[in-house]
């Protein structure tokens, strides 16, 4: 409707808008335009207080520190692998599940299915689930971010749906050829619902990358923590990692600094990610959508 | 008499022959199955069993099973009926998820009609872009962006000092953090939010709006008349499920912005839950006795709200 005019004329609804919109945009992008500013600030300049658009002397100082002294670089390997690992093992439990929830005229359909959506209405809380993962042995590992937090029955149902909608004819041909179920499976049915499996990887890479809570609460030991974890105790504790950096260098490192440069290094790559793959993820909230 | 017997007896068994067959049949079907159910009872069924733990006495050597019950068996409940942090938390995490409702829901209605309305096809695309970006980002990375906002040398200070008034510490006052955080909330997912709205008014039949426009209807009258009635079903159905989560509001984002100023202010049942277990002396009988709380509460609400919403839809919800 708006399309076929491309002559129309801005009328004053329209201007109101746009200023609107644009405040609005604004708003959203201040907040991390100030966060750049201040992560290539120097700590002279940041305690004058001046209001400024852009560092007087802009330098690098705060990431080389950050780099250097605040174990950045094994958090970063630490969430990489987490996302990665955790991808696998999350999509494997969730396609199978989703595969299996697909078919029809199994004994026990109904038990299953209710079986599978109840943990979505109640569940047994943190304590236990906590000394259900440290009675398997997990605490401490990588695996505890890994394996416990992998399946999401939301993610399993939308799948479901995608499985449900395949036409029959092609497995009934498959069989005829003598294919077995796993090849039918993972050669003829995955491959036909790419752009959801691509949707739903992506919703749990984000999730993957995000996770904070259960690092926190599973990995005591600082050689697996991952980046949200290490920027925690960056943002409340730079005293902590003050005291990784030796004498020489201790000069004027400037914590505010320090912060704005690792907030801004923990969310590089989906700031990276995010505008190529919009439309999965705008894909995915419709997938969704549909059926709750 | 006899003979009735047999054929039931008769029946019986061809039943359960074709049931085995069944399920060799269906083998396949269960070996896709096992991998999730596995995962299930270990992660969602046995910690629920550990429920239990709320009627025990826990001894961190004895594990969930080993551990003596409580005595008298409702001890743990006995103490959460005494402990007022509790119930500050408890009516706390309804008042809190209430506003993070009535904030959270209309603005990605608000936003989507604006967005629709915006005739410049390629600024409503980089506009889109921008909104969204912040729902893909973890509560301790806009938990740091905020910092830099609203804190005692942050930019809204440098401005307010600027003009030679006074500074406020928006983070620690007492009067401003709630509404700070329903707005950061808004700030966060509005734009995520909106998105479902944009499809659903996009599949609003563009008739109506020529036959509005030939009878004279101005945009605001379009608006009231065409496009909100034509979101109206999926905005109703999304707040009743918005209600049905209530309990579970805030959680990551009250972790990484509250400080000990305001904590009891923004505090909710499941940080009370989290702060009493792990950052204190732990009582996991006493914990687990409030989770055991919460979630039958909270199973109520979805429940219902589920129902409510299906009732809605027709039975489109799970």
């Amino acid at each position: 409707m708006t399309n076929k005019k491309r002559s129309y004329k801005l009328d004053s609804f329209d201007i109101v808008n746009i200023i609107l919109l644009t405040i609005l945009m604004l708003m959203v992008l201040i907040p991390f335009y100030y966060t750049i500013v201040i992560s290539f600030m120097e700590q002279q300049e940041f305690i004058m207080g001046g209001f400024t658009l852009w560092a007087n002397k802009p330098t690098i100082a705060n990431y080389k520190d950050i780099v250097l002294y605040g174990g950045i670089g094994k958090a970063f390997y630490n969430s990489v692998v987490n996302t990665i690992l955790g991808v696998c093992f999350s999509m494997f439990v969730t396609t199978t599940l989703a595969y299996g929830l697909s078919k029809k005229n199994y004994p026990g359909r109904t038990f299953i299915q209710n079986f599978v959506i109840f943990p979505m209405f109640f569940g047994g809380g943190l304590i236990p689930f906590f000394l259900t993962v440290k009675g398997l042995g997990l605490m401490n590992t990588r695996w505890a971010v890994i394996i416990p937090i992998g399946l999401s029955i939301f993610n399993a149902i939308i799948l479901r749906n995608f499985f449900e909608q395949l036409p029959k004819d092609l497995e009934e041909a498959a069989i005829i050829d003598g294919a077995s179920p796993l090849r039918i499976f993972i050669q003829i049915h995955l491959p036909l619902i790419k752009p959801a499996l691509a949707t739903i990887i992506l919703f749990y890479a984000v999730d993957r990358w995000n996770e904070w809570f259960y690092s926190s609460l599973f990995l005591g030991d600082n050689d697996l923590w991952p980046m949200q974890v290490v920027l925690r105790q960056i943002l409340y504790a730079t005293e902590g990692m003050k005291k990784n950096i030796p004498p020489e260098a201790r000069r004027d490192t400037f914590s505010e600094g320090i912060k704005a440069a690792t907030v801004l290094l923990t969310m590089a790559p989906i700031m990276v990610v995010y505008p190529f793959l919009q439309k999965y993820f705008v894909k995915g909230i419709m997938i969704g959508a549909i059926k709750s | 008499m006899r003979n009735n017997w047999l054929t039931i007896k008769k029946n019986q068994h061809t039943n359960s022959k074709s049931l085995r067959k069944r399920i060799v049949e269906n083998r396949w079907t269960y070996l896709f199955l096992l991998p999730g159910v596995i995962f299930l009872l270990l992660f969602s069924y046995w910690p629920m069993y550990g429920l239990i733990l709320a009627f025990k006495e826990f001894k961190m050597n004895q594990g969930i099973i080993g551990s003596p019950w409580a005595d008298p068996i409702f001890k743990n409940f006995i103490s959460i009926k005494n402990d007022p942090f509790f119930w500050n938390a408890f009516f706390n995490t309804f008042r809190m998820g209430f506003w993070y409702i009535l904030t959270g829901f209309p603005a990605p209605i608000i936003l989507a009609i604006l967005l629709n309305e915006l005739r410049l096809n390629r600024y409503k695309k980089a506009l889109q872009t921008i909104y969204t970006f912040p729902n893909f980002l973890s509560w301790v990375i806009v938990g740091g962006l905020m910092f830099n906002l609203f804190s005692s040398e942050g930019l809204i200070n440098t401005i307010i000092r600027m003009f030679g008034r006074e500074t406020y510490d928006f983070l620690s006052n007492k009067n401003i953090i709630r509404p700070l955080f329903f707005a950061t909330n808004v700030w966060k997912g509005a734009g995520w939010g909106a998105i479902i709205y944009m499809a659903s008014i996009a599949g609003i039949n563009p008739e109506l709006y020529e036959a509005a426009e030939v009878d004279g209807a101005n945009r605001f009258q379009k608006i009231i008349y065409i496009t909100w009635p034509g979101i109206k079903a999926t905005a109703a159905i999304l707040l009743i499920l918005d209600f049905g989560g209530i309990m579970n509001k805030g959680f990551d984002q009250i972790l990484n912005m509250s400080n000990p100023v305001v904590e009891s202010l923004v505090e909710v049942l499941d940080t009370y839950i989290y702060k009493r277990t792990f950052l204190s002396i732990p009582d996991y009988g006493f914990s687990t006795a409030m989770g055991f709380m919460k979630s039958i509460i909270n199973y109520i609400f979805l429940l219902v709200a589920n129902k409510i919403a299906k009732w809605l839809d027709g039975g489109a919800v799970i």
